[in-house]
């Protein structure tokens, strides 16, 4: 059963900045998805249209075959996302305020908001700092409660903008750890990138996005030899016609 | 990483901590509002209550006083202005100017009473988790029609989540600035003009994407409301506050 079905997906910006162009995908429910494009290339305006942020000019996205256009709010409930900038993202005056952001406006009861925001502060590792400021956070701490806020609504599928940037390699590790984890549990992850190096031993499906339209699109052992023609590094390992590793072993 | 305010909410197991919000912030709306008809006597009694309160965030004095330093030039210069512009016997003297002794202790007692606030104030920031002095102005002002208290709620939230934040970035531009030599430039006026703009520009695209993270998160007009259980000593504080208020006026 496909979690994500796009079909024709249009959306175009009138001061030329990057839309999307006639996009048709389905992402089956448990799928670990990278999608990689250069800077520009549409992968943040496809992710907003996943979860509402953006609603189709042509075409439709449906979630678990309701179109997103019909039902926002129900789209933003099953489809998590995490932004790239968490700062931007972290809304919350302690950390366990923040968590509690998303189940506060579902109306949850209050112990539902409680059970919930301990399980995603336990299943992130932020529970020993819930009454600890986001600012004083360091970098992957912060990237893991801009997860932990959107885990708490309990979503299904997870979508994830260039969760790696700016993070210190323990950073990027800590954050793959918990994808992964988070992928093992039945959640489908959408993860946009540009650099593929880190994340690609992971993938189950690589999809590369050119100039607002899909380019390429299949198991990265397939996709990966095509990338560089679309400004995207292949990875060191994929580049010596070696098998590519995780980096977390 | 700008460092947080020697006020801001650090957890402790005292009696003030485990005060209901509500009852915190009445307090300091009642006895801010008394200390303006207190004397001496009546601003002795407020004195008394809020170095107990200040005495339990266990805030060391000199880093508060630190904090307060130009708030503590400001009621200096405000003192001098009371002393020398009140008529009275001269209580200190400089050719034909002079200090009034009927205008130092008016001044200083104006300046007790805007310290005694200040303090009181940051006494409860201190202890008080901000997102519980959110749900208590929501509280207060949710019955108040012309109001939306959720949205003046979630406005004090997000300026306590990111005044560190544009802070940080402010020092950040500045260090920038700094290193291509903005110092040789002596009109203050430029350097505020380059300083300002990248900082609003960067402040006005941060609001940008926080609303939209906002909307990712499904926030609207409803939420769950806050949690509030009136404790023993709530109710205790609660019956307290019009007798010391009144003691503060009436002594």
């Amino acid at each position: 059963m496909n979690s994500i079905e796009i079909s024709n997906l249009t959306h175009c910006f009138a001061q030329g900045q990057s839309g999307v162009y006639d996009i048709t995908l389905a992402i089956p429910r448990g799928q670990f998805v990278v999608l990689a494009g250069p800077n520009g290339s549409g992968k943040t305006t496809l992710l907003r249209h996943l979860n509402g942020l953006l609603l189709p000019q042509a075409g439709s996205v449906r979630v678990d075959g309701v179109s997103v256009a019909d039902d926002v709010a129900r789209a933003r409930r099953k489809v998590g996302m995490v932004f790239q900038d968490a700062d931007s993202q972290i809304v919350g005056e302690t950390v366990r305020d923040d968590v509690a952001f998303g189940p506060e406006n579902l109306c949850w009861p209050r112990p539902a908001v409680q059970k919930a925001v301990q399980a995603a502060m336990e299943r992130l590792g932020l529970a020993h700092l819930a009454d600890l400021s986001p600012h004083l956070l360091s970098g992957g701490e912060r990237r893991r409660l801009a997860i932990a806020g959107v885990l708490a609504m309990q979503p299904e599928v997870l979508l994830l903008d260039e969760p790696f940037a700016n993070l210190d390699y323990p950073g990027i590790r800590d954050v793959l750890q918990q994808v992964t984890d988070l992928h093992r549990q039945g959640h489908t992850i959408v993860l946009a990138a540009h650099d593929l190096e880190k994340v690609i031993g992971h993938a189950q499906r690589l999809i590369v996005m050119d100039k607002g339209r899909v380019a390429a699109d299949g198991p990265p052992a397939d996709v990966l030899p095509l990338v560089e023609r679309f400004a995207i590094r292949m990875p060191c390992l994929a580049r010596l016609g070696l098998p590519v590793t995780s980096w977390l072993s | 990483m700008a460092e947080l305010s020697a006020f801001g909410y650090r957890h402790r197991p005292t009696p003030l901590h485990a005060l209901d919000a509500r009852i915190k912030l009445a307090a300091l709306m009642a006895v801010s509002t008394a200390s303006l008809a207190a004397g001496p006597a009546g601003m002795a009694v407020a004195t008394v209550l809020a170095a107990a309160g200040f005495y339990q965030t266990r805030t060391p004095l000199r880093r508060a006083l630190r904090e307060v330093r130009y708030f503590l030039a400001l009621l200096l210069a405000v003192w001098l202005v009371r002393g020398l512009t009140t008529p009275g016997d001269p209580l200190l003297s400089w050719g034909a100017v002079a200090i009034s002794r009927q205008g130092a202790v008016d001044g200083a007692i104006m300046c007790w009473r805007w310290l005694l606030i200040v303090f009181l104030g940051m006494s409860v920031c201190a202890a008080t988790r901000a997102s519980d002095i959110r749900g208590a102005v929501e509280w207060f002002l949710r019955p108040l029609p012309w109001v939306s208290a959720h949205k003046v709620g979630t406005m004090i939230g997000l300026l306590m989540r990111f005044i560190p934040v544009i802070l940080t970035q402010a020092g950040e531009n500045a260090d920038a600035q700094r290193a291509r030599a903005v110092e040789n430039r002596k009109n203050p006026i430029y350097r505020m003009r380059r300083l300002a703009m990248p900082l609003l520009r960067r402040t006005f695209l941060l609001a940008d994407r926080l609303a939209m993270a906002m909307e990712a998160r499904c926030y609207g007009d409803q939420r769950t409301p806050h949690p509030w259980h009136l404790q023993r000593n709530d109710k205790i504080a609660l019956l307290t506050l019009p007798a010391v208020c009144a003691a503060m006026i009436l002594l």
